[in-house]
């Protein structure tokens, strides 16, 4: 399938055929001839045009026919990315990643010049995971350019970026990134191995491969942290993280995390050590509202009428008396109004989405209570509970939050607080079970490591300033923290899925 | 999803599903009583009172009501009184229990046991003991107390914090009861009038109240206790020899009176002596002075001292007043018992024994007053 084999006079019909065999519904694909013995394609849309036009067309179109060959194209021609190619397979693989092809009569190979342009929205504030103040900056779609702000941050030749390919259609290219001073090899070892378990046809965004990684199919709560804000990238690479990138999505995987994690912002560090570690320690009192106030709830009135204060015992009889259901009915109506109302705010546009705050408010709230449907301490329980899971940074994390109060709830209804510990106890079982790229989910606190929790908690002003708590584990033996990363991360990655 | 997994499945969900009918009582639908009393109509009868919560009136003040009836056992009691209610009558939320005077002077263990096998009662009600029927002090429309339940149980509670009566739980009474050298007290609330009144302090033998302490030695008892210590200790004593102190001679009494704000207390007991049963008490207290009757001058020089020693005096006096009296009635409340027996190796001391040995104990008083502020007035 080489040019030169044939005689013909025009190039560009010659690879109008030969092109169209390879890309044959492809109504993008441009072939276009500069004279009879020289022609350029490639897919329009998917390259930058005024490079086309300036620094190719523009010179092609000044040489003469007859004296033109690929070697004088390529030192004519203003691109740094020229290689030769002559087999039109690859040829075509490349230009749907956005190259041009400039072929010459007469010779074997062609040249495939990269001027790809991706449509791509710029570089701007972060949306989801806003901070008050610290850099607003979140990553965007491109990859290059989200390697470039991390480069902007980290000079050091220490930040490795590895290149990595998934999915047999998609080809979605991926960037392992870590420090190579700081990372644990196990980890790296657990991310690779794992990437090259992975067969699929392609995987749209990081959240997907996250899930790929993580391999617990029945994990409750997320595994690894997403995160579009380049500081909290920095962080975690500065930690002995890894992170990867991935073409196309905005959101970066960040590797292992452990639980506490998703509780923690970086905010915390950017204020004085006092606030940020109250602030932690309001995540966490949250955290157990939102998970524990309810059930409780449920649990006192159905079973444990003892637990209540006598001051409190006559204004929850004189409130409940009115309701005609169960506690247990109540509160479950209550909290699926109060998801209703999420995630009828989320998929609303943001203009009609207001209106939510409205009827949520005033009708649900005020009207319920008249109308006898649920008591008033029960809406401001499930208005806690709500605000409580709304100071959980992570959206994945609040998410799972909001879904283990709902057993909890049953089950409160049904045995009282027994069943609260009992759900609690399963819920410890499943997070003790759980790891992070071969890496205990509960990490500093099981197995219990003094110096990371401070580190990771902030409970000392030091740590306000060092990111690593456990000393640099680059020797195979050095600490005993490998300890217990060794263990699980030895074994198969694919038994991890039993769990 | 592989056999495993549906069986792990399965099992938790049988866990669940499967327990039957675990009892509920949903907070509504529930007699939630809050206050019990015990009276005794005629031989082997006991009239059980019990304060509810009832409906909350509309400037949402609480009430109660009360309901009595009669039965054998206490247990027997509640039964009949589900039949006076819509709900059935739960006990977890009672705080106070009242045992009226006869009844005390017959024994009231079986009524305290049945309390301490139920678990749905707490271990820190207080028990108290009334003069007149219970049902009276009950079921009286107080103009100022709108749940007469709530209101005995912080009566008590605040009594026992700050003034003379001492701890008298649930837990307190079985343990005292139960243990070789000690006998329980519990105090006698009455209603005067309008009012509720903690009056007295009733003295046991085992479960039996055998006698009565007023309040001016109650005070000396609870700081032999070591619990909270009683705010405030009045001392009426002869004025002899502080007579040249006072200024102006206002009232020709014989004696005066200092009310003395308790800064802090230790007392100590010790067995000096096995064979003689002889104790050494001392109380060690820190007061500053809030009252007192004579125009008294601290500005000349021995006063201050002459007022310790003389209140020291009188109120190791007060305290042998006291002792004398529990060794009379023969109730050792302050646990002189425990004392020996801690002290005496291989006592094995027992109940009787001790009931036998305590009227023959002798005591060496001395309490030193420490008068640290006379008060602002110079």
């Amino acid at each position: 399938m080489t040019v030169s084999n044939i005689k013909i006079s025009d190039m560009a019909a010659y690879l109008k055929v030969e092109l169209k065999k390879l890309l044959p519904n492809c109504s993008d694909l441009v072939i276009h001839g500069v004279n009879s013995s020289v022609a350029v394609c490639y897919i329009s849309g998917l390259i930058d045009t005024k490079v086309l036009s300036s620094s190719i067309l523009g010179v092609l179109t000044m040489m003469d026919e007859d004296e033109v060959n690929t070697e004088l194209i390529r030192q004519t021609i203003t691109i740094c990315e020229i290689e030769r190619e002559g087999n039109l397979d690859q040829v075509a693989l490349k230009l749907l990643q956005g190259h041009v092809y400039i072929a010459v009569m007469d010779e074997y190979e062609g040249l495939l010049c990269n001027i790809a342009h991706f449509p791509t929205r710029a570089i701007a504030a972060s949306e989801n995971e806003t901070v008050i103040f610290g850099p607003v900056l979140a990553f965007n779609e491109s990859l290059g350019e989200n390697i470039a702000v991390l480069r902007s941050y980290i000079k050091s030749p220490g930040l490795v970026v590895e290149p990595h390919i998934i999915g047999k259609k998609m080809e979605t290219r991926i960037q392992l990134t870590y420090m190579s001073e700081y990372v644990d090899e196990q980890y790296i070892k657990y991310v690779k191995s794992r990437l090259e378990q992975i067969k699929t046809d392609g995987l749209l965004g990081n959240a997907l491969l996250m899930q790929k990684l993580q391999n617990h199919p029945y994990a409750l709560f997320p595994l690894m942290t997403l995160t579009e804000r380049p500081d909290r990238t920095i962080q975690a690479l500065m930690e002995g993280k890894i992170v990867i990138f991935m073409e196309g999505d905005s959101h970066v995987i960040i590797g292992p995390s452990s639980f506490i994690d998703f509780f923690l912002s970086v905010e915390d560090r950017y204020m004085s050590w006092g606030t940020g570690l109250f602030i932690r320690m309001l995540r966490f009192i949250g955290l157990m509202m939102s998970v524990f106030l309810t059930p409780i709830y449920v649990a006192a009135l159905t079973f444990h009428y003892q637990m209540i204060p006598p001051a409190l015992i006559v204004s929850l009889i004189e409130t409940r008396s009115k309701v005609p259901f169960p506690p247990l009915l109540e509160t479950l109506m209550l909290e699926m109004t109060m998801e209703f109302l999420r995630e009828a705010g989320v998929r609303l546009p943001t203009k009609v989405g207001q209106t939510i705050g409205i009827v949520g408010g005033i009708v649900i709230g005020q009207a319920a209570v008249q109308a006898g449907f649920t008591s008033n301490i029960l809406i401001m329980l499930v208005a806690l509970a709500a605000l409580g899971s709304f100071t959980t940074p992570n959206y994945l994390m609040s998410g799972s939050i909001r879904l283990i109060r709902y057993p909890m709830i049953i089950m409160a209804g049904l045995w009282g607080v027994l069943g609260i510990v009992f759900v609690a106890m399963l819920i410890f079982i499943h997070l003790l079970r759980q790891t992070s790229l071969g890496r205990p989910y509960l990490f500093p606190l099981f197995p219990f490591r003094r110096k990371d929790l401070t580190v990771d908690m902030l409970l000392t002003p030091q740590s306000h300033y060092s990111y690593r708590g456990s000393p640099v584990q680059n020797s195979p033996n050095s600490s005993e923290n490998d300890h217990t990363s060794n263990r699980s991360s030895s074994k198969d990655p694919q038994s991890d899925s039993n769990q | 999803m592989n056999k495993f997994k549906v069986k792990q499945i399965s099992i938790v969900l049988m866990l669940v599903f499967m327990t039957g009918c675990f009892h509920s009582s949903v907070l509504e639908r529930t007699s939630i009583s809050v206050a019990l009393g015990y009276d005794k109509i005629g031989e082997g009868k006991i009239q059980t009172s019990s304060v509810l919560y009832g409906p909350t009136s509309k400037e949402g003040k609480e009430s109660s009501h009360v309901i009595s009836v009669a039965g054998e056992t206490s247990k027997g009691a509640r039964q009949n009184l589900n039949h006076k209610l819509a709900f059935k009558v739960v006990s977890g939320q009672i705080r106070f229990i009242a045992y009226e005077n006869e009844l005390a002077k017959e024994g009231i263990i079986s009524i305290v046991d049945t309390l301490s096998r139920d678990p749905s009662y707490g271990e820190m009600m207080y028990l108290s003991v009334t003069e007149k029927p219970i049902r009276d002090l009950f079921a009286y429309k107080y103009p100022n107390i709108s749940n007469v339940g709530t209101y005995m149980s912080r009566l008590i509670a605040h009594n026992i914090q700050d003034s003379w009566v001492p701890s008298c739980t649930l837990h307190n009474f079985r343990n005292d009861y139960y243990s070789a050298g000690k006998e329980p007290v519990l105090p006698i609330v009455e209603r005067t009038d309008k009012e509720v009144n903690v009056t007295a302090l009733a003295l046991f033998r085992k479960d039996v109240m055998i006698g009565k302490m007023q309040p001016k030695e109650a005070v000396y008892l609870k700081l032999l206790l070591n619990q909270e210590q009683p705010d405030t200790i009045e001392v009426k004593m002869p004025k002899d020899g502080m007579a040249k102190y006072v200024r102006k001679v206002n009232q020709p009494f014989k004696y005066m009176k200092a009310a003395l704000g308790n800064i802090g207390s230790k007392s100590s007991i010790k067995l000096i002596s096995k064979d003689e049963l002889t104790f050494d008490v001392s109380i060690k207290i820190n007061v500053e002075l809030q009252e007192i009757t004579e125009d008294y001058d601290f500005a000349e020089e021995g006063a201050v001292q002459k007022l310790e020693t003389e209140l020291s005096k009188q109120m190791s006096k007060d305290l042998v007043k006291m002792l004398n009296q529990l060794k009379r009635l023969n109730s050792d409340a302050v646990g002189f018992g425990e004392v020996y027996r801690s002290s005496v190796r291989n006592s094995r001391l027992t109940k009787e024994e001790w009931q036998d040995m305590f009227p023959k104990a002798k005591f060496n008083t001395t309490v030193n007053v420490n008068l640290i502020r006379t008060g602002t007035i110079e």
